[in-house]
C-alpha cells in the first residue's frame, strides 16, 4: 500500500512538472507576443482606419473573398489607395463608401446596422435569448413538479434520510463519479 | 465496362425503390420474408455502384473522352493519381461516389444487424434504401457520368488547377464519408419513430456511427482548411465561404448530439431534443450538399454549379423535413422525459448549456450563409456577409463553449455540492487566473486572445486533474504502477477518456485560432533578383527574404514558375522558400503554390502574387524578371494541425471497441489477489 501510495506521489510530481513546463513555455511564447501588436503597420499613418475598411470590403477582384485577403496585383492596387486615403485623414466609414461609389454596393462584405442589414445582426442573438428563455422556462417549470412530486413522497422515515445522507456523502467523498 | 456500368446504375436504381417498398411493407406487416428481402436489397446495390464507380474511374484511366464527365474533368497529361480522384472531382461523379459510400455503410449496418435489432432493421433498411433511390434517380436522370458528347474530343479539358492538390483529393471524400456515415444514425432514428421502441436502444446501436461520422466530418473540415491554407494563396485556413459553412453547420448539431446524448443514456431526458439533433444534423447534411451543388450563393466553390440539381435537393429536403416533422409530432407523447434536471448547478445543465450554444452558433452562421438569398428575397438586395459578422458572432459563442468545456465533464450529475465544485474547479480556476495574469502583465492587450489561454489552461487543468485522479485511484486499488494504471484507465473507458483528449486537441486548435490577432503581413511589388525585404515576427524576430531568382520548368500538365527566397533568421541563413504559380495547358488559369516555413510556434507563408513577364522566363529572354511577393507570419497556426491530430486520436480511441470483459488478460489481478474475471464475477 505504501509502495503505490510512494508511487502516486511520484505520479502526482510529474504531472505537476508537466504543467508547470507547458506552463513555462506558454507564458514565454506570448510573452514575446506581447509588445508586438503595438508594432503593426507603424509605418503607415492612419493605418488602423485602412485596415478596418480594408476587412470590410469583397474584393471585386476575387470572386467569393475579402479584399484583405485577395491576391491579385488589382487588389494590391486597391489596397494601396486605400491606405492613401486613410493617410490624408479619412475615417474607415468613408474609406468604405469610396470604394463602394467606385464599385458598387455589392462589395460591401459586412451587413450594415441600418435597414435590411440590421436583421442579420439581431437575429443570432435574439435566436440565442428564446433558446435561452425557453430552456431556463423548461427547467424552471421542470424544478417546481419535482419538488411537488417530492412532497408527496416525503414520508421518509429519519433512520432512512440518515442512511441516505450518508451514502450521499460517501459518493460525493468518491469524487461523485461512477467509473474509475 | 462503361456500358456495363451505366446499365448497374439503373439497375440499382429499380433495385432500391423494390428494396425500399419491400422492407417498409415487410416491417409494417411483419412479414420477415419480405423485410429480408428488402435488407438484402441493400448489399446488391452496393455491389452494382460498386461496378458503376469502377466503370467511370475505367473510362478516366483509359481518357474515354466520348464521356461528358471525362472529357470536363481529365486530360491526357493528368497524372494517374488524379484520374482517379476524378469519381468525385466533379458533381456528377461526386454523386455517385455518395451514393456508394452511403451502400457500403448500410450493408455494413444490415450485415452487422442481421442478428440483432430485428425491430428496426426493416425500417432502416427502408430509410436508407429511400436515400439511395433519390441519389440514383438524381444520377439517372439528371447528372449521369456517362452521358455521351455528340463527338469524342482527342482530349480533354483537364481538372481545375485547384483540385490538383493531395488535400483537395482526400478532402471531399472524407467530407462524404462524414455526411453519409450519419445517415444510419438518421435512419435508426425514423425506424425509431415509426416503430415506437423510443428508448435508448436505438442511440446506443447508433453511438459508434454517430462518433463515426463526426470523426470524418472534423478531418474533411480539417483537411479543407488546409487546402484552402496551401492552395488558395490568401495566407487564411477558414474564410466562413457558404460552402466551407455548409460542412461546419451538421457538425455542430451533430456536436451537440454527441453530448447531449449522454443526458439520456444516464437520466432519460431530452428524447425529444436527441430525436431533433439526429434528424436535422442529416436535413443539415442534405442542405450542405445543396449549397455546394448550388452556386446560388458565391462562393471559392464556383466549380460546381448546378441549379436544377440544386432544386432537386431542395425539394428532397423539403420532403424530408415535413416527415421528419411529422413523424416527432406523431410520438411526441412517447418522448416525454423520464427525469427532470434538479439543478442549474448540474452536469445536465451544462450539457444543455453546451447544446444550446451549439444549436446558437449553427443558427448563426446558416442565417449568415442563407442572409444574401433572404435579403435578395425580401428587399430586392443580396447583402453579402463576410467574416467579420461571422467572428463577431462566433468567437463569444466560442469562448462560452471553451469554458462548457472544462466543466461539463467534471460537475456533478444532479446537483453539485460546494465540496464538489471546490474539489474539481479550485485548481483549474487558479491556473486559468495565473494565465490570464501573466499574459496581461506580459503586455498582451487582446481580450479575446487573453480569454482563450485563460479558458484554455482552465480546460487543461481539468483534464490534467481528472486523468491523474483516475490514474491514482486506479493504481491504488487494482495495484498498478502509474504508467499501467494510466493505459488501463483509458481501455476501460475508452468513451471518456478519448473525450477529454478531444477536449485537449480542441482547445489547442482553439489556441492557435487566436494567434490569428498577431498575424504580420507585408506585400513588395516589383523585386529584382538580388533584392531583399524584412518582416519582423510577432515573436521579436526578424526574417530577411532575399529574391534569388525563379526558374521556370513543365510539369506534366503544363509550366511551374518557380521563385527562390532565401530566408534568413535573425541573420541566420535558415534556409530556401520555393512559392511558385502554375499554369495549366488545358485551362487559361494560374495556380499559386505557397512557400511555408514551419517553426513550432509560427509559419513564416510566401506568396509569389506576381510575376513580370512569364513568357520571357519560360524563352529565357529574361533573366531578371520582376516578382511581387505577399509575405505573412501566422501565429501559432501549427497548433491547429497539431490540435486536429489530438482530436483524431481522442476519437479514435474513444471509437476503439472495449476490451470485452471475458477476453481481460488472465494475470489482471486486484491488490487482494483476486483475480478481475473473478472479482467482476462477483466471486
Amino acid at each position: 500500500m505504501s509502495e503505490s501510495l510512494t508511487a502516486s506521489e511520484r505520479g502526482s510530481k510529474c504531472i505537476a512538472h508537466l504543467v508547470r513546463i507547458g506552463l513555462f513555455l506558454l507564458f514565454v511564447s506570448l510573452a514575446a507576443v506581447g509588445d508586438a501588436e503595438a508594432q503593426r503597420n507603424q509605418d503607415r499613418p492612419n493605418a488602423d482606419q485602412a485596415e478596418s475598411a480594408i476587412a470590410q470590403l469583397r474584393s471585386p477582384y476575387c470572386p467569393g473573398l475579402m479584399l484583405e485577403v485577395c491576391p491579385s496585383p488589382n487588389a494590391a492596387a486597391l489596397r494601396d489607395s486605400i491606405y492613401e486615403l486613410a493617410a490624408e485623414g479619412r475615417t474607415s466609414g468613408e474609406l468604405i463608401e469610396w470604394m463602394i461609389g467606385r464599385h458598387g454596393e455589392e462589395w460591401r462584405g459586412v451587413p450594415q446596422r441600418s435597414g435590411a442589414g440590421l436583421w442579420a445582426w439581431i437575429m443570432p442573438p435574439l435566436a440565442l435569448l428564446l433558446g435561452i428563455g425557453i430552456v431556463v422556462g423548461w427547467l424552471r417549470g421542470n424544478r417546481t413538479e419535482s419538488k411537488e412530486k417530492q412532497l408527496a413522497v416525503a414520508d421518509v422515515s429519519d433512520a432512512d434520510r440518515e442512511r441516505l445522507t450518508a451514502a450521499m456523502r460517501e459518493w460525493e467523498e468518491s469524487g461523485g463519479e461512477e467509473e474509475v | 465496362m462503361t456500358q456495363i456500368g451505366e446499365i448497374a446504375l439503373w439497375v440499382a436504381l429499380v433495385l432500391s425503390i423494390w428494396g425500399a417498398g419491400a422492407a417498409f411493407v415487410g416491417g409494417r406487416t411483419k412479414r420477415g420474408d419480405i423485410a429480408l428481402s428488402g435488407e438484402r436489397t441493400v448489399i446488391v446495390v452496393f455491389a452494382l455502384l460498386a461496378i458503376a464507380s469502377l466503370a467511370i474511374i475505367a473510362a478516366f484511366l483509359g481518357n474515354e473522352y466520348q464521356y461528358q464527365y471525362v472529357a470536363g474533368y481529365s486530360n491526357r497529361e493528368l497524372p494517374t493519381f488524379y484520374k482517379i480522384s476524378g469519381l468525385w472531382a466533379g458533381q456528377t461523379g461526386s454523386l455517385v461516389f455518395w451514393a456508394l459510400l452511403l451502400s457500403l455503410f448500410s450493408s455494413v449496418t444490415i450485415v452487422q444487424n442481421r442478428n440483432r435489432n430485428r425491430e428496426f432493421m426493416p425500417y432502416v433498411a427502408g430509410t436508407l434504401l429511400v436515400v439511395l433511390a433519390f441519389f440514383l434517380v438524381v444520377i439517372v436522370t439528371v447528372s449521369n457520368p456517362f452521358t455521351q458528347l455528340p463527338f469524342a474530343p482527342a482530349d480533354g479539358r483537364g481538372l481545375n488547377p485547384q483540385l490538383q492538390n493531395y488535400w483537395m483529393t482526400i478532402h471531399p471524400p472524407t467530407l462524404y464519408l462524414g455526411f453519409t456515415a450519419f445517415t444510419i444514425p438518421f435512419a435508426f432514428a425514423v425506424a425509431a419513430l415509426l416503430n415506437g421502441k423510443l428508448d435508448t436502444r436505438w442511440i446506443t446501436t447508433t453511438r459508434r456511427w454517430t462518433l463515426l461520422s463526426w470523426f470524418f466530418l472534423t478531418n474533411g473540415i480539417i483537411f479543407g482548411m488546409m487546402w484552402a491554407y496551401v492552395e488558395l494563396g490568401w495566407g487564411g485556413y477558414w474564410f466562413w465561404d457558404p460552402v466551407e459553412n455548409a460542412s461546419l453547420l451538421p457538425w455542430l448539431t451533430a456536436t451537440a448530439f454527441l453530448h447531449s446524448v449522454m443526458i439520456q443514456e444516464k437520466r432519460g431526458m431530452l428524447k425529444m431534443w436527441n430525436m431533433l439533433l439526429v434528424l436535422g444534423t442529416f436535413l443539415l447534411c442534405i442542405l450542405a450538399t445543396f449549397l455546394t451543388r448550388s452556386g446560388l450563393i458565391e462562393s471559392v466553390h464556383t466549380f460546381a454549379t448546378n441549379l436544377p440539381i440544386a432544386f432537386i435537393f431542395l425539394g428532397f429536403m423539403s420532403v424530408l423535413t415535413v416527415i421528419s416533422a411529422g413523424l416527432v409530432w406523431w410520438r411526441r407523447s412517447e418522448l416525454e422525459p423520464e427525469a427532470q434536471v434538479d439543478s442549474f448547478v448540474s452536469r445536465e445543465a451544462a450539457f444543455l448549456g453546451n447544446n444550446l450554444i451549439f444549436v446558437g452558433a449553427m443558427f448563426a452562421v446558416l442565417w449568415g450563409t442563407l442572409f444574401p438569398l433572404i435579403s435578395e428575397g425580401l428587399v430586392d438586395q443580396r447583402i453579402a456577409v463576410g467574416p467579420p459578422f461571422y467572428n463577431r458572432v462566433a468567437i463569444p459563442l466560442g469562448l462560452i463553449l471553451l469554458a462548457l468545456m472544462g466543466i461539463g465533464p467534471v460537475i456533478a450529475w444532479r446537483k453539485a455540492s460546494k465540496r464538489n465544485l471546490q474539489r474539481n474547479f479550485t485548481w483549474p480556476v487558479i491556473v486559468g487566473v495565473i494565465v490570464a495574469a501573466v499574459m496581461w502583465l506580459s503586455g498582451v492587450r487582446h481580450a479575446q486572445v487573453i480569454l482563450t489561454f485563460a479558458l484554455g489552461a482552465f480546460v487543461l487543468t481539468t483534464v490534467v486533474v481528472e486523468f491523474k485522479k483516475g490514474t491514482v485511484a486506479r493504481a491504488r486499488i487494482e495495484g498498478e504502477g502509474l504508467g499501467k494504471a494510466f493505459v488501463h484507465l483509458i481501455e476501460r473507458n475508452r468513451r471518456r477518456y478519448g473525450g477529454y483528449i478531444i477536449h485537449v486537441g480542441l482547445v489547442v486548435m482553439f489556441m492557435g485560432f487566436a494567434g490569428a490577432a498577431y498575424d504580420m503581413e507585408s506585400e513588395v511589388g516589383g523585386m529584382l533578383p538580388g533584392e531583399s525585404t524584412e518582416i519582423e515576427s510577432p515573436f521579436g524576430h526578424t526574417y530577411r527574404l532575399t529574391y534569388q531568382d525563379i526558374s521556370a520548368y513543365t510539369h506534366t500538365n503544363g509550366w511551374t514558375f518557380a521563385a527562390s527566397v532565401q530566408v534568413e533568421k535573425d541573420g541566420v541563413p535558415v534556409g530556401v522558400l520555393t512559392p511558385m504559380q502554375r499554369t495549366f495547358n488545358q485551362r487559361q488559369e494560374i495556380n499559386m503554390e505557397v512557400g511555408i516555413r514551419r517553426v513550432w510556434n509560427e509559419d513564416l507563408y510566401i506568396i509569389l502574387a506576381g510575376v513580370d513577364d512569364l513568357d520571357g522566363i519560360a524563352n529565357g529572354t529574361n533573366a531578371r524578371p520582376a516578382a511581387t511577393f505577399r509575405i505573412l507570419i501566422n501565429p501559432l497556426v501549427p497548433w491547429i494541425w497539431s490540435g486536429g491530430i489530438i482530436m483524431a486520436i481522442g476519437t479514435l480511441i474513444a471509437l476503439w471497441p472495449s476490451v470485452p470483459t471475458g477476453q481481460l488478460p488472465a494475470e489482471a489481478k486486484t491488490r487482494t489477489g483476486v483475480k478481475r474475471e473473478e472479482e467482476l464475477a462477483g466471486v
